[in-house]
């Protein structure tokens, strides 16, 4: 066993050297203790802050069309049951790496890829009926819009479109950026059960 | 200073060494070690508040930094801070920084779990608080180490 003596000691030269290094400083303690959350925390925070706001321009729009409010209140229980489910789905909260064991939050971050998948999978299922009915109430029973001149009512339909469009893309890359961590994080723990 | 700040700047100032080697050990370079101790420090002061004594504060410090290097995501920099390090610890030029190149050639070798487990062997850790940390119970940990050693061994002596 020299090789396992050899490496106790070179841990302890090492430990004994970091020992007498500053390593610490104010500055580093004052940002340590000023965080607020990590990338993953704040993806939801700002699901969290962006849903009102959506939620408001929506409203705005359905009072503008004098369509039903229902649009609104229905991509809020959408949008909320979504952003609930991601407090479970994106997050490590400092509790986790608080009182897991590794193989507790092993498990914990490959359940969390599953159901996330599951999640977009209802979200989509359950975003493509909202936005056709969303579009039949502002635009086919709307008496304004289908009263507007034709090259108008399409660049409206094409705005809106490519709004759609946008938003997608944006979505598409968040799950991507999710996708890549936990990928890392899961490349990491399949060496676990070799 | 306030009473948890307090606290935490004595626990890290206690520990700082543990904790770098840790993160050293886990990290391809000293650059992604500094941003991983940093994630581990904040992890760390984010769960102070929750920590209610019960395992030690020793095995919780490795518990929180170790799970921060298994769920540290390497395409984020986040070191903003410069962290102040004995250059001979990691110069090629000292036989100190040597020695701590053998050790982490060595360690980084191993699969995430083995490293885990021989850096808190190396820290002279009983089985079943190893055990604790890492989520398996002592006698694995005793099976573990064994093949981990035998792994080394090949490492060291590749013939």
């Amino acid at each position: 066993m020299d090789e396992l003596n050899e490496m106790r000691l070179q841990m302890a030269a090492m430990k004994q050297s970091l020992d007498k290094s500053q390593i610490i400083s104010k500055k580093l303690l004052a940002k340590v203790m000023g965080s607020k959350a990590s990338l993953l925390n704040k993806i939801v925070i700002g699901e969290v802050v962006l849903l009102p706001v959506i939620f408001l321009i929506i409203l705005g729009i359905c009072y503008a069309c004098k369509s039903t409010l229902w649009v609104a209140w229905v991509f809020l229980i959408i949008g909320g049951a979504d952003t609930i489910l991601d407090f479970w789905t994106i997050r490590i909260g400092p509790k986790k790496l608080n009182s897991y064991s590794m193989l507790e939050l092993k498990k914990f971050i490959v359940k969390q890829k599953k159901v996330r998948r599951l999640q977009a999978v209802i979200a989509v299922v359950v975003m493509i009926p909202w936005l056709l009915w969303t579009y039949y109430e502002w635009c086919h029973l709307n008496i304004f819009f289908t009263t507007l001149d034709e090259t108008l009512r399409w660049t409206i339909l094409f705005i809106v479109g490519i709004s759609v469009v946008v938003a997608i893309v944006v979505v598409i890359l968040i799950m991507k950026k999710l996708d890549s961590i936990n990928d890392d994080m899961v490349a990491d723990i399949d060496e676990f059960t070799e | 200073m306030k009473g948890p700040e307090q606290a935490f700047e004595l626990l890290v100032k206690e520990y700082k060494s543990t904790i770098y080697s840790i993160c050293y050990m886990f990290a391809q370079n000293k650059a992604e070690a500094d941003d991983l101790f940093q994630e581990a420090l904040i992890n760390l002061w984010q769960g102070s508040c929750g920590f209610r004594g019960e395992s030690s504060l020793k095995s919780w410090v490795y518990r929180v930094t170790l799970n921060t290097c298994i769920s540290y995501k390497r395409k984020k920099k986040i070191t903003t801070v410069d962290i102040d390090i004995a250059p001979d610890a990691f110069s090629e030029e000292s036989a100190e920084g040597r020695q701590t190149r053998m050790l982490h050639d060595r360690i980084s070798q191993l699969g995430p779990m083995d490293r885990a487990i021989i850096l808190l062997w190396l820290e002279n850790m009983p089985y079943d608080e190893i055990g604790a940390i890492v989520g398996m119970n002592a006698k694995a940990i005793g099976v573990r180490l064994v093949r981990i050693k035998e792994k080394l061994k090949k490492i060291s002596n590749p013939e």
